[in-house]
């Protein structure tokens, strides 16, 4: 099956996006990365310690995975632009995760201030994919104003509760036309595999793998439940019987007739 | 002279170069990012920029963030 997923230009086979925070080591880190066989690969931007120097995170993931920097930390829309601009200045490509938070309890993303940012950087030729709370107008604003993909929350981010706004999330999927994917709150393989069966396009996973007790293994598994829910939405779920039963054996040739 | 690093007031020995003063830190090309006085300054720049008093500088890098 060719089941390619095209955003900002790129072709991507994997359908997992992995998130580089919370591993214990770097090396733990790139051993999960090869683990999902995810090609598009989150990092943050923060200040330098400039008494230490730390080692390059960018000398641990692969030099041909797309890389895409959060905006975290950022409050509003300006200190989103703030901080992409300075990420692409990197030269690390021009892929962007928009995250907005002033919620420090639940760190739920300020939709309006996501939307705004969008516009300016979607404008300055960034692949913008942002993420959000999954509201439709919110998303229909957000690709009007030029993003690549919207990334709706599953859970509260890091709290591997799984996929609690299904419900919410599908009406995106049914009625946005650019790519949706389930950022944040995946906990299990098989909630990345209901994301993906539902009709997302990819999901974005960090603390289910990087807090597990083998993060390697996680990984690997995440890549399984991603493939398996990719391929049961493109074949076709079979119906849902409410009521009764219809036997899968045949109901003649019974040894007492 | 004193300037202002990534928010803390740094003492350093003039006159020195944005390029002198990222190498003498470890900070190399493709690792960091410099705001120089609120501008980003790309790292083909770096020598052309000489450091003065009351500037303010944020160093960046990328660190592990999903």
């Amino acid at each position: 099956m060719n089941d390619v997923l095209k955003i900002g230009g790129k072709e991507l086979t994997s359908r997992l996006f992995i998130g580089t925070g919370k591993f214990s080591a770097n090396g733990v880190m790139a051993k999960s990365i090869a683990a999902s066989g995810a090609e598009v690969i989150t990092v943050a931007l923060r200040r330098a310690d400039t008494a230490y120097p730390e080692e390059n995170i960018l000398n641990y993931i692969p030099k041909n995975c797309i890389l895409m920097p959060n905006t975290s930390g950022a409050r509003n829309a300006e200190e989103v632009i703030r901080i992409a601009r300075m990420a692409k200045a990197m030269g690390c490509g021009d892929w962007i995760k928009i995250e907005v938070i002033s919620d420090q309890r639940y760190l739920l993303p300020d939709n309006e201030e996501t939307i705004k940012a969008t516009a300016v950087l979607a404008r300055e030729g960034f692949t913008v994919l942002p993420y959000m709370l999954p509201d439709l107008m919110s998303a229909k604003r957000m690709v009007h104003a030029g993003a690549a993909a919207v990334m709706p929350l599953g859970a509260p981010i890091g709290s591997n509760q799984g996929l609690q706004t299904k419900a919410l999330v599908q009406i995106l999927i049914d009625e946005i036309e650019v790519p949706v994917i389930v950022d944040a709150g995946i906990g299990k393989p098989s909630e990345a595999a209901e994301a993906m069966q539902i009709g997302a396009a990819a999901v974005l996973v960090n603390t289910a793998v990087a807090t597990a007790e083998d993060p390697v293994m996680m990984a690997a598994a995440f890549r399984l439940g991603v493939e398996s829910g990719r391929l049961a939405y493109c074949a076709g779920m079979g119906r849902v019987l409410h009521t009764g039963a219809k036997a899968s054996s045949p109901l003649t040739g019974f040894l007492n007739e | 002279m004193n300037i202002t690093v990534n928010g803390k007031a740094l003492e350093i020995a003039g006159p020195v170069s944005l390029a002198v003063f990222l190498e003498e830190r470890g900070f190399a090309e493709g690792k960091v990012i410099i705001e120089y006085n609120g501008e980003i300054v790309a790292a083909q720049g770096w020598k052309n920029v000489m450091l003065s008093p009351e500037d303010r500088m944020e160093i960046v890098t990328f660190v592990g963030g999903g």
